[in-house]
């Protein structure tokens, strides 16, 4: 009986596939590498300086942990959109709580003498008004099928609008002074506070998206959910874990805005949920679920500002800034494509 | 694959070459961080910035965020940061929020002079140049009660508190209120942040609560372009009175259509023209005031010239 | 004889009106590749969905084994040894050939990171070779997503999982269906290596001249009964179209 010679399988790659799988896996990174190249080239002393990378990463922090917790969504073949308005309402809900068991006058300015205990229960606030928006909109999802698109924009609404409610349209700006000294502008080593917090954030979802089973069951599910579910993966509660992900996040970046800030910041971070979605796509990570990276997300979160940094310190219009990060995006989700069919073709 | 390759490094030489354009370095150079790109007023003064400085003999570096926020603003200051300039001119879109920043501007060696909003603590600043907000604001409270015959209930659209020039103008028009027109009912003020259309929604919301609503008192033009629409959706323009502050574009033609009664109307062009001369002056190691005041005027509807005068052109863009 | 692994008898099932299965058997033994066969509206796929565990009969009795059985779901006929592959493939098209083949059923590292739910990739990766390598396929690379790979190597995949957790039988419904003529024969010649490797195999098709080459018996459904149980090798082509048309058994040379 014939057993057509198969004992190995020789896993075999050609160059010049493997090049390619480089080259479109990575080539966001060395874009960055040239964007970081070209500056130091035209001007090291101002780009260059440590002040100018300190501030990098300490603005790179926040936008960072939302779009990791974006990365996870995007990988279930989903998205995102309430992101910047969860930050919102987990701020003011987090502020408003230390400010209340302060006891001190909501409209004072400044900085309150509030103790870690105080801060440590404003932070468990965030975490859990983050998280429980995101279990909202994993829910909806998940139970009611109705599209991330459009419950993430209903969402948005809601937590923004929710957020308003609470301040009366008014930021809160009396924040504990050890949460602003130590962890808003505080040092660790002569590393930033909200950038090791970023960091370590980053680290550990990496880890858990790409060496633990909840990870492949992200990927799974966002592959193919019907295959997963029949496999006996529990799809509705992974995608509910996946958004309630993305709200804890928010909920981390919010405590971080605080600290940054020393106010809440209800005007802003309206586009917060675009800027995570680009960086995430940037970074690699398929519209289409199934795969991504988290470092490639760390990627695609500096692109965009290593470019507004440079443009401004060379004294590019602002304009333009936006237009190449536009131009950028569109590069990317082609090469997605490019990557699609050449792996069909395969 | 070649073709991203290409791609790839077509792009990073086009940024490199117009990059090449901004390195001359030997004239004084001064950057102007506005409040957001996309705004008549702020490009107006752009454009007074710009002529000044060319006049000057200053290199002018311009940069805003694109939104009028402090999260987005701020990534913005710290570039400006890290390039070094001689002299900074900010619009501060938080008065708390950007002081670290700023401060840190300061302490790294830039004179750093605030343009149209200031921030909380203004003891590094090299000088303030605003208009008075809170004179503007009562001067509009003298426009809008003359139109509505001293009496009648009146409504004021602003931007949410934390942006001082702002606060101002409301708190301004309120005070005068109170003390000069006491026939008239207050009925507060509402918050749109820079969205014409929440503006709109207010004013046909507020008009179904009070429909004998008499006048509306705007403080920036984002405002009162969605007050008017509110007020066009409800039938009811010229019966309503409007009072708006600046005089972009959209709000110069309004009045001329008799759609905003009263115009009060700051000088961006001239405060960009200021912030370069006092600019140049501390480059010169010169002494300057803590504070320069620039004008504010009223116009109504009778003086179409002096619209077109102070209307909020951007020529230079 | 050996006892059959999987004996259905007289299933029934209607539904509203229409009786889509009246009294169908069906019968597979340890060690052999059996084909199901009939015309279109006959009750195979209905037949498919209660043998795989997806419906449940109303009338007539399944054994596995000798046990009178009734699975509740497809996840439960499973557990008894019963796997289905259907025309879907059920498989995750951005995972890799081992990542699916342990789709739901991962292997995690033993001890405190195992209790963390870290994942054992070098486990997984050594098992799906073996069962590569058992069951004679080669695929070009380990690591990529398998939407890289053929249509022939997925249906290989999703057969070589199927088999790897049922180790009684595999169901395929239509599995050459999509395919051309070199992954056809691939895939024919899996099957056969499954049943060589101790697996039944139930194989659903519409190819008469594939069913023949592959099978070692051929039952044949018509409107909802089971009318012949042919074996391949004395079989024709006519008589198989015969036995799905006219319910007629193969007759008997004159």
């Amino acid at each position: 009986m014939s057993t057509s010679n198969e004992t190995a399988i020789a896993p075999v790659e050609t160059t010049e596939e493997r090049m390619l799988r480089l080259i479109t896996g990575g080539w966001i990174f060395f874009l960055l590498i040239a964007l970081v190249a070209i500056f130091l080239i035209l001007r090291p002393a101002q780009f260059g300086s440590a002040y100018n990378v300190q501030q990098l990463a300490i603005n790179a922090a926040i936008l960072l942990v939302l779009a990791t917790g974006q990365t996870y969504v995007i990988i279930t073949s989903g998205i995102d959109l309430s992101v910047g308005s969860v930050l919102v309402f987990a701020s003011v809900v987090s502020a408003k709580i230390m400010l209340l068991l302060s006891g001190v006058d909501g409209t004072t300015y400044g900085t309150t003498a509030a103790g870690w205990d105080i801060i440590a229960i404003g932070i468990a606030a965030a975490l859990v008004s983050g998280a429980a928006w995101g279990a909202l909109n994993g829910f909806l999802i998940a139970v009611t099928r109705i599209q991330p698109l459009i419950v993430t924009l209903g969402t948005m609404g809601m937590a923004l609008g929710g957020a308003q409610i609470l301040s009366g349209g008014v930021d809160v700006r009396a924040m504990p002074e050890l949460l602003v000294t130590q962890v808003g502008s505080g040092r660790l080593l002569g590393i930033p506070m909200l950038v090791i917090l970023a960091a370590i954030t980053v680290v550990i979802a990496g880890i858990v998206l790409h060496l633990t089973r909840f990870g492949l069951h992200v990927f799974a599910v966002g592959s193919n959910a019907e295959a997963s579910r029949r496999s006996g993966i529990p799809t509705t509660a992974r995608l509910i874990q996946v958004y309630a992900i993305s709200g804890f996040m928010a909920g981390i970046a919010a405590v971080m805005a605080n600290a940054r800030f020393s106010t809440t910041t209800i005007n802003g971070h309206a586009m917060d949920n675009l800027a995570t979605i680009s960086a995430v796509v940037l970074g690699g990570t398929s519209l289409f679920g199934g795969a991504g990276t988290v470092f490639g997300t760390v990627v695609g979160v500096f692109i965009p500002i290593i470019l507004l940094n440079g443009f401004v310190i060379l004294g590019i219009p602002p304009f333009w800034q936006t237009v190449a990060m536009g131009a950028v995006l569109i590069l990317a989700v082609w090469i997605d494509q490019l990557k699609r069919r050449l792996r069909k073709r395969g | 694959m070649k073709t991203i390759v290409i791609t790839t490094i077509l792009t990073s030489t086009l940024l490199a070459a117009s990059a090449l354009g901004a390195l001359a370095q030997d004239k004084g150079t001064v950057a102007l961080v506005l409040g957001s790109s996309g705004s008549p007023f702020y490009q107006a003064m752009q454009c007074g910035a710009q002529a000044k400085a060319k006049e000057l003999g200053l290199n002018l570096n311009v940069s805003a965020a694109d939104q009028f926020a402090a999260d987005a603003q701020i990534p913005v200051v710290n570039a400006v940061t890290a390039a070094g300039p001689q002299v900074a001119a900010i619009v501060p879109t938080d008065m708390q929020a950007l002081l670290p920043p700023m401060r840190e501007l300061s302490d790294r060696g830039t004179k750093v002079i605030t343009v149209d909003q200031t921030i909380a603590d203004a003891g590094f600043l090299k000088t303030q140049i605003l208009t008075d907000n809170e004179a503007g604001g009562a001067l509009a409270a003298d426009q809008l009660a003359a139109l509505v015959g001293k009496t009648g209930k009146v409504l004021v659209i602003t931007q949410p508190p934390g942006s001082l020039a702002q606060d101002a103008r409301a708190s301004g028009f309120e005070k005068a209120l109170a003390t000069k027109y006491p026939n008239i009912t207050y009925l507060g003020a509402q918050y749109q942040s820079n969205d014409p259309q929440r503006a709109a929604e207010i004013v046909t919301s507020t008009l179904s609560a009070h429909p004998d609503l008499a006048g509306i008192f705007s403080t920036n033009d984002q405002g009162a372009i969605g007050a008017i629409t509110g007020l066009r959706q409800a039938g009811v323009v010229g019966k309503v009175k409007m009072v708006a502050y600046d005089a972009a574009s959209a709000e110069v033609a309004a009045l001329k259509n008799g759609e905003i009664q009263a115009l009060i109307a700051q000088n961006p062009k001239l405060e960009g023209e200021v912030a370069m001369d006092v600019a140049a002056r501390l480059i010169a190691g010169e002494a300057v005031k803590p504070i320069t005041m620039t004008e504010i005027v009223a116009i109504t509807g009778d003086h179409p010239e002096k619209a077109d005068q102070y209307e909020y052109v951007a020529n230079c863009m | 004889m050996s006892q059959p692994l999987l004996e259905a008898a007289g299933i029934r099932r209607t539904f509203g009106h229409v009786q889509a299965l009246k009294g169908a058997d069906f019968k597979v033994y340890p060690g052999e590749i059996v084909a199901l066969i009939g015309d279109n509206g006959a009750g195979k796929s209905t037949l498919v969905k209660i043998l795989s565990g997806a419906d449940r009969p109303d009338g007539g009795s399944l054994k596995v084994e000798g046990e009178e059985m009734r699975f509740s779901s497809p996840l439960d006929a499973q557990m008894h040894g019963i796997a289905t592959v259907y025309q879907d493939l059920a498989l995750a098209p951005d995972l890799s050939p081992a990542e699916n083949l342990f789709l739901g059923r991962e292997i995690i590292r033993p001890g405190a990171l195992g209790r963390l739910g870290f994942l054992d990739r070098k486990a997984m990766q050594a098992q799906a070779v073996q069962q590569f390598a058992k069951l004679g396929m080669q695929l070009k690379s380990q690591r990529v997503a398998i939407a890289s790979l053929s249509g022939g190597q997925r249906q290989s995949v999703a057969i070589a999982r199927a088999a790897m957790w049922a180790r009684k039988l595999v169901i395929l419904d239509e599995p050459t269906a999509a395919l051309g003529v070199v992954q056809t024969q691939r895939v024919l010649d899996l099957c056969k290596r499954v049943r060589d490797a101790g697996t039944s195999v139930v194989l659903i098709s519409h190819n008469m001249p594939q069913v023949l080459e592959v099978a070692d018996r051929v039952q044949v459904l018509r409107l909802g009964q089971t009318v012949a149980d042919l074996q391949a090798g004395q079989s024709s082509v006519d008589d198989l179209v015969r036995a799905m048309t006219s319910g007629q058994a193969k007759e008997t040379s004159p």
